[in-house]
């Protein structure tokens, strides 16, 4: 690191700190021989996103860029789904996603036995208008529901420990929407099999109530009454 | 404690040669009354200096003292002395072998080359090994042998070069033009824009650019028209292996990354174009992915039906598709239909080139897997409809399957268990006591 | 569990809309607004009228016939549930089911049966032919001798116990009195006629005797209050059917979905000794084979085989030579073998629209062409795979 500072003011102008890492450089420093070289890109299936790179003066610099193999999971299918993609590797355990996969399509299954039966009951338009039946939107909107926009963290001043709110990063506040979800459906003691039990979570993240729904409420009600440590973030 | 006494001398800065004498202080005055030399070592090479017999002493015209040569410069020189005599007996075996050859084989000696060699080899000393490393083979030593660095100083311990005393001259010297290069550009930078008021806003952007963390090419639009970045696409830097063996100077992570950096914000300069040759120095062309001679000509059967063989491979399983135009859609593995295939997933994926290149009721797959398993055979099977395709589609389509994946072998294979660990990653519980 | 007798004259029994508590109330089209009108549906409530110009059309069966036939079995769990969700039980008219109703209707019955067997990938249809082919024969008075799933009597029985009647066979006791009672829903007004009366005196037991001239529903009614008699009953009771079938006073109609389960491996029952009791030991097996052999007329005899059916090690091929195995083949050989293949281009669309007008393919780009042309090829075109497809989208 010595040797690195005095490189630096040699030079006689610094690289400011935040520069991100280039693919040469990772390569150089990952310690684990990979397949691929860093350089390699993730496969991009999006028409969306191709035009946009066809319009723009990018796509030339394509015809340099290596990709990596498409995953087993990418495909470019119209039923694709990313988010369902994940949630699935969310169910999956001991790396068995096959069992992961026909689980969640259980799941949907069961979601829309229960939005049909209460579709068909329904006897206005209305209210068959409000009910949503597609069990992905369910899915979405449900964890969506379930986000949670801050959470505390432990912080110990002058030897007492606080639980200091702190805005929570977008891609942790979906995983712990996810895991909270797959918890309420796991239920230890339960002989309710998995998509009965989280088709009815869901179903209700949906509507706005339920078990998960009230965890994150907790959460940010949590938050709220400890507004006064907030500072302790910083400090 | 010669070796500080030579520094001291460097940083006296004098030009002519410098006498060491062991404990003994020698007034400047005293060293230019000296005179003149015997050698001006300096101006002759090394090796000339060396086949002398006198290379640990120095007659002086006047002073008749012995000088000493530091124990490191000692060093360096036998090492370089032997590896001198070293590649000359070799190149000279080599020669003598290689006229040897040429006279087995029947051949002219004088016009015997690599080419030639390595085809005799083969001829007399036929070998059944897989590494072709492992062959018979007989190279110029040059190519063979480690190359040695060149003197980086002369006897006396002075080096050439400015940087020496880095450590890693040349490559630090690599870092000092891009410094200079990069106040070069900055000088420009100021020179353009007449009005003094632009030419504030310049320099406060040129302090941005020193310490800007994002892109603040949108921040020059006044400079729009005259912003020339070097054109980097279709090269990239030299691998740190690389730069190791054109500089033969050994570079840690830390520094090849600082390198990367550096390179990196000279390329960022909105009048880096006019340095160029410089940064080019340092970078390798890249391949075009996929030309044209990459794709194959369809094939036709005597129906006139345009037809493509391939090949896919996928951790242990082979997979050999013939995929025909003029279809409606039909899949066959291994004379079943795409029930063959339990999982959705694997379907998917037979399914993922024909769907994207939208040829997936125009053509008929047959194919055969074998080995590995269910999820290997369905990606094998998958790149080799991949590859059958590019055929059938215009280039453009191909270079968006690329972008896609599909055309990239994907090599991954099963990591062997290691000795010590309970699987190929998972260790022992390891235990304290 | 004592079924309610429907007495009603025939055109009240089709034509009624009873709410059952079983099944939803019947939903009629004009509550929902945004149906696919692409999913073309016949109002032909009568297999008869079904012609090969209706392939591919949904029909509905109403729901009273429904529980007249399938209350105990007949239509598999999933796909019962699947009527339920859909508030309506429609198959679609396919080619092999409107071919055996016109041979139906064509059979000549003062000759020995004519034997139909529906053979195909698993998958394909071929329980929900006979689903149709079954509503057909109900429609038509025939007597119905149906069983819908024989292997769970090798496998999946309640109780067996060493028979009461019969030296070393093994009777069913829960199995068989359900059977009957599911026998008698079916044929309940075929049942009615005088005429079908006990041919001989049955001694059950000492005391329980069912004498010669009763009508033959004693014979059901008994073994389903003694369970312990009711293989035995189900037994002559077959073989009272037959006979008067033969003397033309029925039309015997004998459907069994999955008849190589009569005939391949074992049963999962334990003797004393610990081995595996064949299936030629059980008495509730034994009573159907008669029905197969070519030794009576007055009636026609549909089956399917189907690999499922079959055990494990016996998987290879779909065809009926293989499934039936000899003594199979000997029995039923010479049959009309009948085809169920995977769905035709005009099928496959039918049906995927007819998921999307239930609501129950949801995603909206199964609505799109590249949607439909995925399905079929994920699933290969067979009617199984693109259900299991959809029921998760």
């Amino acid at each position: 690191m010595a040797l690195f500072k005095q490189a630096t003011t040699f030079l006689g102008f610094s690289i400011p700190p935040h520069k991100k890492l280039t693919a040469a450089v990772k390569s150089v420093l990952s310690c684990r021989t990979a397949y691929f070289p860093a350089e390699f890109q993730k496969p991009i299936t999006d028409q969306d996103v191709l035009k946009e790179l066809e319009d723009s003066s990018e796509f030339e610099n394509l015809k340099f860029q290596p990709f990596l193999p498409a995953p087993i999971s990418l495909n470019s299918s119209v039923f694709y789904d990313e988010f369902k993609e994940r949630f699935t590797r969310y169910v999956m355990k001991g790396g068995q996603k096959k069992l992961a996969r026909e689980l969640l399509e259980k799941t949907f299954y069961e979601i829309k036995k229960i939005q049909l039966k209460k579709y068909y009951e329904a006897e206005t338009d209305s209210e068959r208008n409000e009910i949503e039946c597609n069990p992905l939107v369910i899915l979405k909107n449900a964890i969506e529901n379930c986000t949670p926009m801050l959470t505390v963290k432990k912080v110990s001043r002058g030897g007492s420990v606080y639980q200091v709110p702190v805005p929570v990063q977008e891609k942790k506040a979906e995983y712990l929407s996810i895991k909270w979800m797959l918890e309420a459906a796991r239920d230890k003691g339960s002989r309710v099999h998995l998509p009965i039990k989280l088709s009815k979570e869901l179903i209700d993240a949906h509507n706005g109530e339920g078990r998960v729904i009230k965890k994150k409420q907790d959460l940010h009600k949590l938050c709220e009454a400890n507004r006064a440590y907030a500072h302790f973030r910083w400090s | 404690m010669h070796f500080t006494k030579g520094l001291r001398g460097l940083c006296m800065g004098l030009q002519d040669l410098r006498l060491f004498y062991a404990g003994q202080n020698i007034t400047f005055k005293k060293v230019a009354q000296a005179g003149k030399t015997n050698y001006s070592i300096s101006s002759r090479s090394v090796s000339q200096a060396r086949s002398e017999t006198e290379l640990t002493t120095f007659e002086m015209n006047k002073h008749s003292q012995k000088a000493k040569i530091s124990k490191a410069m000692k060093a360096y020189l036998q090492r370089s002395v032997e590896h001198d005599k070293f590649m000359e007996t070799k190149i000279t075996e080599y020669e003598i072998g290689k006229r040897h050859l040429a006279n087995m084989m029947g051949e002219d000696p004088q016009t015997f080359t690599q080419d030639d060699i390595n085809e005799a080899l083969k001829y007399l000393m036929p070998s059944g090994l897989f590494e072709p490393k492992a062959r018979p083979s007989m190279n110029h030593p040059l190519e063979d042998y480690q190359k040695m660095k060149e003197a980086e100083f002369d006897e006396l311990g002075r080096p050439y070069h400015t940087l020496f005393y880095t450590g890693l001259p040349k490559f630090f010297s690599i870092l000092q033009q891009i410094s200079f290069k990069a106040q070069e550009l900055d000088s420009l930078l100021y020179s353009t824009g007449n009005k003094p008021a632009e030419s504030k806003l310049l320099s406060e952007l040129v302090m941005q650019f020193r310490f800007a963390a994002t892109s603040y090419l949108d921040e020059l639009a006044i400079l729009k028209d005259t912003v020339v970045v070097c054109n980097i696409h279709g090269s990239k830097l030299f691998t740190k292996e690389k730069l190791e063996e054109k500089l033969l100077e050994k570079i840690s992570d830390k520094l090849y990354e600082h390198l990367c950096l550096s390179f990196e914000r000279l390329i960022d300069h909105p009048y880096s174009a006019t340095v160029g040759d410089f940064i080019m120095q340092y970078r390798e062309p890249v391949t075009i992915s996929l030309y044209a001679e990459d794709i194959p000509e369809l094939m036709y059967n005597e129906k006139g039906v345009p037809y493509m063989t391939a090949t896919g491979l996928r951790k242990k399983s082979k997979a050999e598709v013939t995929v025909y135009g003029q279809g409606s859609g039909k899949f066959t593995v291994n004379g079943k239909d795409i029930l063959y295939f339990d999982s959705i997933q694997d379907r998917e994926q037979i399914m993922f080139p024909l769907q994207y290149t939208g040829l997936l009721r125009s053509v008929d797959v047959e194919a055969t897997a074998e080995g590995g398993g269910h999820s290997g055979q369905a990606g094998a099977i998958r790149y080799a409809i991949s590859s059958a395709l590019k055929s059938f589609v215009s280039p453009s389509m191909a270079e968006k399957m690329r972008i896609a994946g599909l055309l990239t072998r994907d090599a991954r294979k099963r990591e062997r268990k290691k000795p010590g660990q309970r699987r190929a990653r998972a260790k022992y519980t390891w235990k304290k006591r | 569990m004592n079924s309610a007798k429907f007495i009603l004259s025939r055109s009240t029994y089709f034509r009624s809309c009873l709410c059952s508590k079983n099944l939803s109330s019947v939903v009629t089209l004009d509550c929902l607004t945004e149906s696919n009108t692409k999913v073309p549906r016949t109002s032909l409530n009568v297999p008869r009228e079904h012609t090969k110009n209706h392939i591919g059309m949904w029909y509905n069966i109403e729901p009273n016939m429904i529980k007249r036939l399938f209350t105990y079995e007949g239509i598999a769990p999933h796909l019962k549930e699947l009527t339920e969700i859909f508030r309506e039980t429609s198959i679609m008219i396919r080619e092999p089911a409107v071919s055996v109703i016109d041979y139906i209707q064509r059979s000549d019955l003062s000759v020995p049966p004519n034997k139909f067997i529906l053979y195909g990938k698993h998958g394909t249809g071929k329980s929900l032919s006979l689903l149709h082919i079954i509503h057909h024969l109900a429609e038509e008075n025939w007597a119905i001798v149906h069983c819908g799933y024989p292997v769970k009597w090798c496998t999946l029985f309640k109780e067996i116990l060493p028979s009461a009647t019969r030296e070393g066979y093994y009777d069913h006791t829960t199995d068989a009195s359900i059977w009957l009672q599911h026998f008698q829903l079916q044929n309940n007004i075929i049942l009615q006629n005088p005429e079908l009366v006990t041919m001989e005196d049955y001694h059950w037991t000492q005391r329980e005797i069912t004498p010669k001239g009763s009508p033959l529903t004693s014979i059901i009614d008994f073994g389903i209050g003694r369970s312990r008699y009711a293989s035995e009953c189900v037994f002559q009771l077959l073989k009272e059917l037959k006979q008067h079938a033969q003397e033309g006073r029925l039309k015997l109609a004998v459907v069994i979905d999955g008849i190589n389960s009569l005939y391949v491996g074992a049963s999962h029952y334990r003797d004393t000794n610990r081995n595996f009791v064949p299936l030629n030991k059980l008495t509730l097996i034994e009573a159907f084979k008669p029905l197969l052999r070519s030794d009576w007329k007055g009636g026609v005899i549909v089956g399917s085989v189907d690999i499922i059916m079959s055990t494990k090690d016996r998987r290879e091929s779909h065809l009926p030579r293989y499934l039936l195995t000899r003594e199979g083949w000997e029995t039923l050989d010479p049959f009309v073998p009948i085809l169920v293949d995977k769905y035709s281009e005009k099928e496959f669309e039918s049906a995927v629209n007819y998921y999307l007008d239930r609501r129950w393919l949801q995603h909206p780009a199964g609505a799109s062409k590249e949607g439909k042309e995925e399905l079929e090829f994920l699933g290969g075109g067979y009617p199984g795979e693109l259900l299991k497809l959809v029921n998760g989208r």
